[in-house]
């Protein structure tokens, strides 16, 4: 008996503290945001006795990087404005998930995190609030017109202003090119043969991500294209079945692999471990390969092209709700998230790619291995299919995954199989 | 009279006590029940609202025809025909094994239902790092001259092994029902059996299985639910879309791609109704063969 009292009070401390953690957690993740000093308060009093306190809620990725960036930003803006208050709210897991069933409970954020993949929908349903008065003439000729354009609605309402932006090239590995005494490739012909060449004694030439997000440029590259004129998903445009029977090809031939195949979670992996001498990825592995192998040599250079040289671009924008209580005050935060100042802070802290033109010279003398990837973003195609981005996102992947792992299916069936339940979605939008 | 109203005193007293519970119940679970069952027949974006129109049985006649739902169906009955009985047998044993009076007999017990209070994710995170294609079991099975398999990423494999992963994982809560099952059972039953002369497997075969019939038919019904729900495992080995190859497309994680992939909240409803439907049907089914038949049998033999 006292042994199982002993254990029960074992189990209640034990519970205890798990909650206590759980209770840490919570408050760490919104409090640095609201943190508020002795100094902006007694501001307050005497230069702003009149406004109103307002509370605006910005909801992150809950990526510690980003989300410490956007504290750092929040502080600063809640300094020069006393009677806002910022809270950095970071959403774990599936954050479009999240956003649309708070958005049916009318208890989404102020401002979040945009897409440019998810972005369609929401503009579709009414849930942004127009942002064309958060920028001034002079700030819309800082941004690149096709960030911008991503982000209108069909009448060229703006619906979000881009943080920064991610693009695609090929990374190698400097050694293994050395060794084999290769150049890098530049057309598809140079890229299948130096995968064969550097594949063999345990590395593969090649690691590919299998899905729409790194097969585009090839379909691009192709001549072919992801929507047609009038904004509707052409996933099996007959260019696009070409380019992906030479992506495949590739794999069949031995020359690549997916990460999956080489039992790693993701290409990053696969190239710091030197199984891999190539892939194609976006700018976020530089960190990646910073922090992972740090001694590595590698180069990046351009997606091997065919016809016209392709890439494609990922940008985050920030947007706000279309039910926020203080539209006027969350738009002027947006200004300041998005303005050359701190657009300096993101362009030194090395995540992404600075949105407007004017912080890229700063960014490429912090960052020069960057350099191809900003290069990347006047020949780069969207990722961003209309209202039903993520079906086709799906419908892709899992077209490509029959045609990888299925010897019985075709490029042309997969693809047209997959168009089909794209229109199919459409039609039940 | 008097008895009467101490009768109404002692409902009102009860009613009051579970007041708190079929509250949160009728908010919680009647009452978003009723509101699916409705969302079903419409066509409802989640987030177009207002939009919302009313299609009758289009959403159901959608779904019967749609292949991927009939792959999905399929699917989770394969897992739930494996992982119920196989779960149900291997609890059984543990149990009696964990009722035999033996050393370390606390260890074993707390030991079997570890995997039990370990969560989803964190068990599919553990089996996807055995699993892995440079994993353990790979290493291990290199010794006897088998190739590595990407077990997660061959169509083959996947499923057998969130199955795998599934009974690891619950055959400890159902031994704790057993267990209690066992001890229910009075030991005269088995003085009386060995003096008979019994031996240990008829003793098992013919006192331990059918004196817990109530217990195997609980483990049973709640184990046929928990399969045929069956989402985390399949969400987290396929990240999200029932690959390799549709191989771990489940009912629910169908569902869960439709309502909050598409946005279609009226179609997902009318997955979840119809999904009711089978697991209901079934639950009676098996109510019918472990309780009602036997008791009727057990009539006529008299």
């Amino acid at each position: 008996m006292k042994m199982f009292k002993k254990c029960m009070s074992l189990l209640l401390v034990c519970a205890v503290s798990i909650v206590s953690v759980g209770c840490g957690n919570d408050t760490s993740q919104t409090t640095p945001a609201s943190v508020t000093t002795n100094d902006d308060k007694e501001k307050e009093e005497v230069v702003t006795p009149a406004k109103e306190q307002v509370t605006l809620t910005i909801a992150t990725y809950a990526d510690p990087l980003e989300v410490d960036l956007v504290t750092a930003q929040a502080s600063a803006y809640m300094k020069e404005n006393p009677h806002v208050k910022l809270v950095v709210e970071p959403i774990a897991g599936d954050i479009w998930e999240t956003l649309k069933i708070r958005m049916v409970a009318n208890d989404e954020p102020d401002i979040f995190y945009m897409d440019l993949f998810q972005v369609a929908q929401f503009i579709d349903t009414n849930k942004l609030a127009p942002l064309d008065e958060a920028l001034s003439a002079a700030d819309i000729a800082d941004f690149e017109p096709a960030l911008l354009d991503a982000f209108r609605g069909p009448d060229g309402t703006l619906y979000g202003v881009p943080k920064d932006f991610s693009t695609l090239a090929l990374y190698y590995n400097v050694e293994m090119f050395e060794d084999a005494g290769l150049t890098p490739p530049e057309t598809w012909d140079d890229l299948e043969k130096t995968a064969q060449a550097l594949t063999g004694n345990g590395v593969v030439g090649l690691t590919l991500q299998n899905g729409i997000d790194r097969v585009q440029p090839f379909f691009y590259s192709n001549g072919g294209s992801m929507m047609s004129d009038d904004g509707l998903p052409t996933f099996n445009n007959p260019k696009n079945i070409e380019a992906y029977e030479y992506w495949i090809g590739l794999f069949e031939a031995g020359y690549a692999k997916t990460p999956q195949q080489l039992g790693v979670n993701w290409t990053g992996d696969a190239f710091t471990m030197d199984m891999a001498a190539m892939t194609i990825e976006g700018n976020w592995m530089i960190q990646a390969l910073m922090e992972q192998a740090p001694d590595m040599e590698y180069g990046v250079v351009p997606i091997p092209y065919k016809e016209v040289p392709a890439s494609m671009q990922f940008t985050v924008a920030y947007s706000m709700s279309n039910n926020t209580d203080n539209p006027d005050v969350a738009r002027d935060v947006i200004r300041f998230l998005t303005d050359t100042n701190q657009q300096m802070l993101i362009a030194e802290s090395g995540r992404a790619i600075p949105s407007r033109n004017s912080t890229l010279i700063t960014f490429l003398e912090n960052w020069p291995d960057y350099k191809v990837f900003v290069e990347q973003a006047p020949i780069a195609s969207e990722f961003n299919y209309g209202i039903i981005s993520a079906t086709v996102v799906d419908e892709a992947a899992k077209a490509m995954e029959r045609i990888l792992l299925d010897p019985n299916s075709t490029v042309q069936g997969a693809f047209d199989a997959a168009q089909e339940n794209i229109d199919k979605a459409l039609a039940n939008q | 009279m008097k008895q009467r109203s101490k009768q109404f005193q002692s409902n009102v007293a009860g009613w009051l006590l579970v007041f708190p519970v079929v509250a949160l119940m009728l908010v919680f679970i009647v009452g978003p029940a009723i509101f699916s069952f409705g969302l079903s027949f419409q066509k409802y974006n989640m987030l177009k609202p207002q939009e919302a129109t009313f299609i009758w049985f289009e959403n159901y006649v959608e779904l019967l025809k749609d292949p991927y739902f009939h792959q999905a169906l399929y699917n989770t009955f394969k897992y739930s025909i494996v992982v119920v009985p196989v779960q149900t047998a291997i609890s059984l044993l543990l149990a009696t094994a964990a009722n035999q009076k033996i050393k370390g007999q606390t260890f074993f017990r707390v030991a079997y239902y570890v995997p039990a209070v370990t969560s989803a994710v964190a068990s599919a995170s553990m089996f996807m790092f055995l699993f892995n294609t440079n994993g353990i079991v790979n290493r291990f099975l290199a010794n006897f001259g088998f190739v590595p398999v990407s077990w997660f990423n061959d169509p083959r494999y996947a499923l057998p092994l969130a199955m795998l992963m599934a009974i690891w994982s619950t055959v400890g809560t159902q031994m704790l029902v057993f267990l209690a099952g066992l001890q229910d059972i009075p030991g005269e039953v088995y003085e009386a059996a060995e003096i008979d002369g019994v031996s240990p497997l008829q003793r098992f075969f013919y006192i331990t299985v059918p004196l817990l019939s109530e217990k195997t038919m609980f483990v049973v019904v709640v184990g046929m639910i928990g399969t045929l729900q069956m989402f985390d495992q399949a969400y987290i080995i396929s990240g999200g879309v029932g690959g390799p190859l549709g191989s771990t497309t489940t009912v629910v994680l169908y569902l869960y791609n439709k309502a909050f992939g598409e946005n279609r909240l009226g179609y997902g409803s009318a997955v979840a109704v119809v999904l009711f439907v089978v697991i209901f049907t079934l639950t009676m089914l098996q109510r019918y063969f472990f309780e009602v038949r036997p008791k009727r049998l057990e009539r006529k033999g008299a």
